[in-house]
């Protein structure tokens, strides 16, 4: 009854609605014999700048038992060359008004900026010092690491950061993709100057390396920029071993972290789900709007705008080369765990069971499609859209005709999409929270495991 | 062609020589018979619009009985409307392709929606619709109630950041209510009902106490007669009451313990400090960017860097209406203590007030400011965002022309001694928050 007076009152609403198609840019590649390339997008409306300096060093290649060695090497590259100190680099770059940082995800790893355009050179000056020289010095990696190993025991004070970890591991199992990028204080610890120091030569070549500048700057001053400072850099990656599948999800497991003073329990509740380029990515999107990909999801109208049990509910679709994963997100007081994990379950059957009516599907379709252009608004939106097109082996294609996939999902694939990725029979259901409160409404989930946190 | 003329003559002012020294944009202003403000600006670059919404109330317009209602408010927006009912704005809006949020503080109570173009006709429709003609029905206040529960169970009571937050400000404001949090304590989040709805919306979302801004892909005449056809209509309602700004003189460092279960300590420190208008403002943004500011800012380096004693912090404050609070925030590392890094701390402090920034830092920190200044214009969202605060806030939005000039004309003398004048022991109020038992 609730869909059908929804859908009658907006059906004249989005009749015929045809949102702009997104259009990419024109970009310059040039590739120098080094093998570094570089793409240039030309954009002045604004006297800024943005780069990404891309490299395929992510935490999936951290080696086993090193886990969180990709990202402390990234965060050395911060920390000081022979002429310049880690503080002197941040006060060049804020001198400037600029920002300049490193980052390390799953796949990718390196360096994000944005600077005016009157400091273009000086940008890449700097750019090109904290790769090319990278001083590792004692001093320096000692505090690093200090850092990095209390943070990770900080992190194990928030439930939000526990449960986001987990469910990762709990779905991806031995895969190079389960572990947080960061590691752990246990495979942290041992890292030595010497581990970073390989990593670096290892993964941080221009052969490995795309490096996307978008914004007020011009092709002539970027490549004369490019020869004085990048031109001379040489070094070849070492080649690593492909990925494995990810490991196939089989039968229930319910994993509490027992967080003691919790007065309410983080969720996370999911399994397999697809690859980067796999054929069912537009019926999966459709489908994930739909049952939790918005506000207006069946997730969330159940959880928090129905029964107020919490304050926001989403489902998540995690994909890279070898395999993804899906995954319900949401918090609730304690007493209502096993009520939120119901409904997290309920519509995922309804979604497998039943044809998302039309109102609502074609609702959901007009939101992914109306939305999709805010993702390419800015220089920073693009630096990483074509940074994501060399890594992941995609074309523009991938985005410019996204919307038009999109609505060429029926309302049959949708469903289809639901009854192969959405929680059934197969799945892993992580809950941070008070055990004493939440194990016996954890139980017919399936098996369930406490893990006490004081001991993590 | 207008507007595309708009953009290219900011770029070129920009580049000029005088980089941002005219900075101009083309902000046609408006207002309606209502005494609605509506600030339109023409930017054709990417087919989406974001229209914002300002009321000039938050958590400071409450009282301690009623601590939550603008925030509990600011959901209720949410749930049904005379033509759009329950549940009605989200899902219209969604299937129209855009998207929504809302925020409230302790000043300011706000709402945005972006979109494809085509979709502004129906924003206005939707928000004359709530404006005019909210529903506020009883079972949506009691659901929402459980909503807002659970907000504040997840960004409060289970966060230990949030907890002290709490306890910072409820401690250093003894008469005024930025003393209160803007999610409300619990008992006021369970026992808001429809008649407090009421009251509410009657006395603080009338027209004459809102701004519209509207930036993006739109043509501001058809967007005006738009505009007049969906809420000129509206009323415009009698001026809410005035807030006391009474705060006694804080007569000695204020101090809250805190234990439970945590990883390490954490520190939270706050000052009081002038309201929007007060003469030291630009200084305080000066001080916050030496202090707080980057890996290359003075308590980074050396609770951070230097001595290892903390693992990341922040600091800042909101500008208000009335005088505010500065606050820090500092995470112990985990072999370190909360008495080691206030020493640390206040040492930073005192090195301020002794020597001053030096000019090389003085002129990163005006660099760095004025730079994020004219970032925050990058989109839609950020622009409409910035019209409308400053509107608000000041009562014309061309008051932010002025934020360059007055970052720039800040003084090493003057930073040195807005600094020893509020950051003094007797001025602080501290909040520990150590791990179970380390105090016992």
């Amino acid at each position: 009854m609730k869909k059908l007076i929804i859908a009658t009152l907006i059906t004249g609403l989005v009749a015929g609605t045809a949102f702009a198609k997104v259009t990419l840019p024109d970009a310059e590649e040039i590739t120098l014999d080094n093998g570094l390339t570089i793409v240039i997008i030309e954009k002045h409306n604004l006297p800024l700048f943005s780069f990404q300096m891309t490299f395929r060093a992510g935490s999936t290649y951290d080696p086993v038992g090193q886990e969180g060695l990709a990202s402390l090497a990234s965060d050395m590259l911060m920390r000081g060359t022979p002429t310049r100190t880690a503080k002197q680099i941040a006060d060049e770059v804020a001198f400037g008004g600029g920002t300049l940082s490193n980052y390390c995800g799953r796949v990718s790893a390196g360096l994000k900026g944005e600077f005016m355009t009157d400091q273009g050179e000086n940008a890449f000056e700097i750019l090109a010092d904290v790769v090319l020289h990278a001083s590792l010095t004692e001093e320096e990696f000692n505090k690093t690491k200090t850092r990095i190993i209390g943070g990770l025991q900080g992190r194990k004070e928030n439930a939000r950061s526990i449960a986001g970890d987990a469910i990762y591991s709990a779905i991806l199992g031995d895969s190079r993709y389960a572990h947080h990028s960061g590691g752990t204080v246990e495979t942290v610890e041992p890292l030595t100057r010497e581990d970073i120091a390989g990593f670096i030569a290892n993964h941080y070549t221009p052969d490995n390396c795309r490096l996307v500048i978008c914004g007020d700057i011009t092709k002539e001053a970027v490549t004369g920029w490019i020869d004085s400072y990048l031109g001379a850099w040489s070094g070849t990656a070492k080649a690593t071993p492909d990925d494995a599948p990810f490991p196939t999800v089989t039968g229930k497991e319910v994993v509490i972290y027992d967080k003691i003073d919790a007065t309410q329990t983080q969720i996370r509740l999911g399994g397999n789900g697809i690859s980067l380029g796999h054929k069912d990515n537009p019926s999966l999107e459709v489908a994930r709007v739909v049952y939790g990909g918005s506000f207006t999801s069946r997730l969330m109208d159940e959880i928090r705008v129905n029964r107020g049990l919490s304050y926001g509910a989403s489902f998540r679709s995690s994909r890279f080369a070898p395999g993804g994963l899906v995954f319900a997100s949401t918090f609730t007081k304690n007493e209502s765990v096993g009520e939120v994990v119901d409904i997290i379950l309920d519509e995922a059957a309804a979604m497998q069971t039943e044809i998302v009516p039309d109102e609502e599907f074609t609702g959901a379709v007009n939101y992914a499609c109306g939305t999709y252009p805010m993702r390419f608004e800015t220089n920073d939106h693009l630096v990483a859209v074509f940074s994501s097109m060399w890594l992941n082996g995609l074309d523009k294609s991938h985005y410019e005709d996204h919307q038009e996939r999109l609505r060429a999902v029926t309302q049959e694939e949708a469903r289809d999409a639901a009854r192969a990725y959405f929680a059934r029979d197969d799945y892993r259901l992580i809950l941070v929270g008070k055990a004493d409160e939440i194990t016996e409404q954890a139980e017919k989930f399936g098996p369930v495991t406490v893990i006490p946190l004081s001991e993590e | 062609m207008k507007k595309l003329t708009v953009w290219t003559l900011l770029t070129l002012l920009m580049m000029s020589g005088a980089v941002f020294a005219e900075f101009q944009l083309d902000v046609q202003e408006f207002q309606l018979d209502n005494g609605l403000t509506i600030l339109m600006l023409e930017n054709h670059t990417s087919p989406i619009i974001t229209y914002y919404t300002f009321f000039k109330v938050g958590a400071r317009n409450e009282s301690r009985y009623n601590s939550g209602i603008s925030h509990f408010f600011e959901h209720m927006m949410f749930n049904g409307a005379e033509k759009y009912g329950p549940k009605m704005f989200d899902v219209t809006l969604e299937a129209n392709g855009g998207y929504n949020n809302a925020w409230t503080s302790k000043n300011l109570t706000a709402y945005y929606e972006t979109f494809p173009s085509e979709t502004l006709e129906l924003v206005m429709d939707l928000e004359s619709d709530r404006m005019l003609n909210l529903a506020l029905e009883e079972q949506m206040v009691k659901s929402e109630s459980g909503v807002i529960s659970e907000e504040r169970l997840v960004s409060t009571d289970n966060d230990n950041e949030g907890i002290m937050w709490e306890e910072l400000f409820a401690t250093a404001f003894i008469a005024h209510s930025y003393g209160s949090p803007v999610l409300g304590w619990m008992q006021s989040i369970k026992s808001f009902n429809r008649d407090d709805c009421v009251d509410y919306h009657r006395t603080y979302y009338a027209p004459n106490n809102a701004v519209v801004a509207i930036v993006g892909d739109f043509r501001t005449g058809e967007a005006l007669t738009l505009m007049e056809q969906y809420f000129g209509a509206i009323p415009s309602g009698p001026l809410p009451p005035e807030v006391p700004r009474y705060e006694p003189e804080q007569r000695g460092a204020k101090r809250v313990l805190i234990e439970k279960p945590a990883r390490h300590d954490h520190v939270m420190r706050g000052y009081h400090v002038g309201d929007k208008d007060s003469p030291d403002l630009f200084a305080m943004e000066i001080i916050q960017f030496i202090l707080t500011t980057g890996e290359s800012c003075r308590m980074h380096q050396t609770l951070v860097n230097d001595l290892q004693l903390a693992l990341h912090l922040y600091g800042g404050y909101e500008w208000g209406f009335d005088p505010t609070l500065f606050y820090f925030y500092v995470a112990v590392a985990p072999d370190q203590s909360y008495e080691a890094t206030e020493v640390a701390f206040d040492s930073v402090l005192a090195d301020l007030i002794t020597n001053g920034p030096t000019e090389d830092e003085l002129q990163k920190a005006k660099n760095s400011l004025t730079a994020d200044f004219y970032k925050s214009f990058k989109t839609t969202n950020g622009t409409a965002g910035k019209l409308a605060r400053y509107k608000t806030l000041y009562g014309d939005w061309k008051v932010f022309y002025d934020f360059v000039d007055n970052v720039k004309a800040v003084t090493a003398e003057q930073v040195k001694e807005v600094t020893a004048r509020y950051f003094t022991a007797k001025n602080s109020t501290t909040v520990v928050l150590v791990p179970e038992g380390d105090q016992s």
